[in-house]
């Protein structure tokens, strides 16, 4: 009989386990089922206590009891500085691109949010894991930052408050204002905080009507790579037509404008636009490429000088630092003019078929006394590159330097002009660096982002950065593979087998 | 201070000797050997899909897929130079002249351990030459790699001391060996329970009894402390229980 009710017992025992695990929200039911469970146990052993008699007077059972109470001791012991280092943990983030780790500016943001913030989590149960490891470090930043769980079908008065219709969401709570986020990254949740803290979100115009390379094409020439960079740094692209009526609306939230590539020129109306927005403060980001054929653009060329600075049609030739391949005609850019370091940036750069930045006599000009010109970038120092004014001999793939007509270098690829007391504009004598076809070269797209955020930004605002990748993909080369595969599959074995017969021979005859 | 210095001369001599009984055997480089092929040939198999994956990172398409399957034959592995620590002596009856002689149980238990230790690390360091090989083609990432590294020894080392208890409980090193098995599996499938519960708490508990959550953090990079807190508790504790199953026999 004993056996019978030993059994019955153990097997509820086992089904309260599974239903501790399975029927969580199920609390009270659970717990009156363990107390139920446990009572049961009692009166079983006090029932039969005469049969356990020689059991429980057994050496065995002394030393079984024994050994238990101890490990139970120790595990009790060892389970509580568990519990104390799992609540007081302090992460070290090895990887490479900081996966684990909130990003600067997150950080940064975060401390700018005064007052507490609160975030609902709505989401199925078997999500909770991934939502609170985030939390945490969110928290980790913000002590007043709370979040709770919530399950979407125990909380249908949630979704209607919030208009909800997604899976997973979270309502995020700044003031008693809400945001509902149905996207979970860095970039959303930095967009929400800085949407309920009425921060400004830079915008930035694209110049879309001269044929320049589009923002949204996948194509190899391209730039939604580069879109999706600023994109991802909460920067709002928007395309500019510069002759349109919507532009005068446009102009009071663009920060900066993108002239990028045209391959149309510019009428004289859209040129005093371009005057506009710098005398208002704004910027003007123009990258022209060179040309064999005629000029597409020389009205906007000519536009440039007003600001100290022209781009020749011309096409720089580096002899000294190139990328392999191009004779000279895709400098590399090893370092910053002047050896100085602007934003830190990573090099080398390259310049696929670029055109130089020449600065011009102000004298006469509106601006004279005005303006400040740093160049950014060069090509190497003479005699080594120059810019070759001769289109023939680009054709011809024949490049020579003539002191006559070419420009000796260093020539300048970049350049930024400073107005006192209005914008800036920068120039590039490529626009190419950038397109999708080069998204693995993340240094040009470096270079140019750290551009755009030096320009865009003010020092009080509240910005996110800008996606770079800090571990480049790696290229291993055809001998390089074979050497890994001699290596790790025939060398290292064979000698640990060849070590395996000496040993034994050793061994044979000791 | 003396009482210390004595108790590491002896660790020292026990291991030492521990350890060149292991490594003086032939099947000891015919095992490694082994060892090296597979790790060698998963390595090779790594890199050459990770080379056109030019979007991926060398640390999470070859270093990372290289540790976590490492780990899996540590586990295969480790048990089976655990099984013979105690049962051989058990079987041979050499355990009781052992633990007769005026060596604590402590240095027994110690002794095999850090042998074995030392047998798991020729092991481990034969998985940082790839790495080496791959600083030549400009990989520098090496704290993501000793990270890795790190939490392969660290789980490894759990299973010598989960293997040394079960091989403390039986003179049969089969026997011995399949508890092994039976355990670490146990303990590396709890976090595929903790993925199943709707219980929270409890996902949490599951989730961090289970070495396979630990080393996956170390793997991937990030290194939070209460995983050393639970490899030293995980250690302690089997050693503890060890140091009771020996105890058993001094009647």
């Amino acid at each position: 009989m004993y056996v019978f009710f030993g059994i019955i017992l153990s097997v509820l025992a086992i089904v309260n386990v599974g239903t501790w695990l399975t029927l969580t929200e199920y609390l009270q039911f659970n717990m009156i089922y363990s107390t139920v469970i446990a009572l049961g146990f009692v009166a079983y052993v006090w029932f039969f206590r005469e049969k356990f008699r020689h059991f429980y007077e057994s050496i065995w059972f002394r030393k079984f009891s024994s050994a238990f109470i101890s490990c139970c001791l120790i595990a009790v012991i060892l389970g509580f500085g568990n519990y104390l280092a799992f609540k007081n943990v302090k992460n070290f983030d090895f990887s490479g691109r900081h996966i684990h780790s909130l990003p600067p500016e997150m950080k940064d943001l975060l401390s700018k949010v005064p007052g507490p913030i609160k975030l609902s989590i709505i989401s199925p149960q078997h999500s909770y894991n991934a939502f609170r490891t985030y939390m945490n470090q969110l928290k980790s930043e913000k002590n007043d930052l709370s979040f709770e769980f919530f399950q979407p079908h125990l909380r249908p008065d949630l979704l209607k408050k919030h208009n909800i219709e997604a899976e997973q969401s979270i309502v995020v709570t700044y003031k008693g204002r809400h945001d509902v986020l149905t996207s979970f990254s860095h970039v959303d949740f930095a967009r929400s905080f800085k949407k309920l803290m009425n921060a400004k979100r830079i915008v930035i115009g694209f110049s879309s009507n001269h044929n320049e390379a589009s923002l949204k094409s996948k194509d190899g020439d391209g730039l939604k790579s580069f879109g999706e960079f600023l994109a991802a740094a909460d920067i709002q692209l928007v395309p500019v037509d510069l002759r349109s009526n919507q532009f005068q609306n446009l102009k009071k939230e663009i920060s900066s404008l993108f002239v990028w590539g045209p391959k149309v020129d510019f009428t004289k109306e859209e040129l005093s636009s371009l005057d506009e927005l710098i005398t208002e403060g704004k910027n003007v980001i123009v990258a022209l490429d060179p040309s064999v054929q005629k000029d597409n653009v020389p009205a906007l060329r000519a536009w440039t000088k007003n600001y100290g600075v022209f781009i020749q049609n011309s096409f720089v030739i580096d002899k000294y630092s190139f990328v392999n391949g191009s004779n000279g005609t895709v400098p590399l850019v090893q370092q910053q003019w002047g050896g100085k370091e602007f934003y830190n940036l990573k090099m080398p750069i390259f310049f696929p078929l670029t055109s130089h930045i020449q600065a011009v006599n102000m004298q006469g000009r509106e601006l004279d006394g005005k303006i400040e010109i740093e160049p950014l970038l060069a090509s190497s120092q003479q005699p080594h590159s120059w810019a070759e004014m001769n289109h023939n001999e680009m054709i011809q793939q024949q490049y020579l330097y003539n002191s006559t007509e070419d420009f000796a270098g260093p020539v300048t690829l970049s350049a930024l002009v400073k107005v006192q007391n209005m914008g800036s504009l920068l120039l590039l004598g490529n626009s190419k660096l950038v397109e999708n076809n080069y998204s693995k070269f993340m240094n040009n797209f470096d270079f140019l982002l750290k551009n755009v955020e030096h320009l865009s930004y003010s020092k009080s605002e509240i910005k996110l950065s800008m996606p770079m990748v800090q571990a480049e993909p790696m290229f291993v080369n055809g001998i390089q593979i074979k050497l890994v595969f001699y290596l790790s599959i025939f060398v290292f074995p064979l000698i640990g087998l060849l070590t395996a017969y000496f040993t034994y021979r050793i061994r044979l005859k000791s | 201070m003396s009482n210390i210095s004595s108790w590491l001369t002896l660790l020292k001599v026990i291991s030492w000797k521990e350890f060149k009984s292991i490594v003086t055997r032939p099947l000891f480089f015919v095992v490694t050997s082994m060892y090296m092929l597979l790790s060698g040939w998963l390595f090779f198999n790594y890199l050459a899909a990770a080379k056109d994956m030019t979007t991926l990172s060398v640390e999470t398409s070859v270093f990372r897929p290289l540790y976590g399957n490492m780990n899996f034959v540590f586990l295969f592995i480790i048990p089976l130079l655990t099984m013979r620590s105690f049962s051989e002596e058990r079987k041979d009856k050499t355990l009781d002249l052992l633990l007769s002689s005026r060596l604590d149980k402590g240095h027994i238990i110690a002794g095999k351990f850090v042998s074995l230790f030392m047998v798991l690390s020729i092991f481990v360091s034969v998985l940082a030459v790839y790495p080496l090989i791959l600083s030549f083609s400009g990989f520098e990432n090496w704290s993501m790699v000793l990270s890795g590294l790190l939490g392969l020894l660290l789980t490894a080392s759990c299973y010598i001391v989960a293997g040394l208890f079960f091989s403390s409980l039986t003179d049969n090193q089969i026997i011995s060996a399949l508890m092994s098995y039976v355990f670490l599996f146990f303990c590396m499938l709890l976090i595929f329970s903790a993925q199943s519960t709707n219980n929270m708490i409890a996902a949490q508990i599951l989730q961090y009894l289970s070495f396979l959550f630990h080393f996956e953090q170390f793997a991937s990079g990030l290194i939070p402390t209460y995983s050393f807190v639970y490899y030293a508790s995980f250690l302690g504790f089997f050693s503890y229980l060890t140091y009771y199953s020996l105890k058993q026999r001094e009647w």
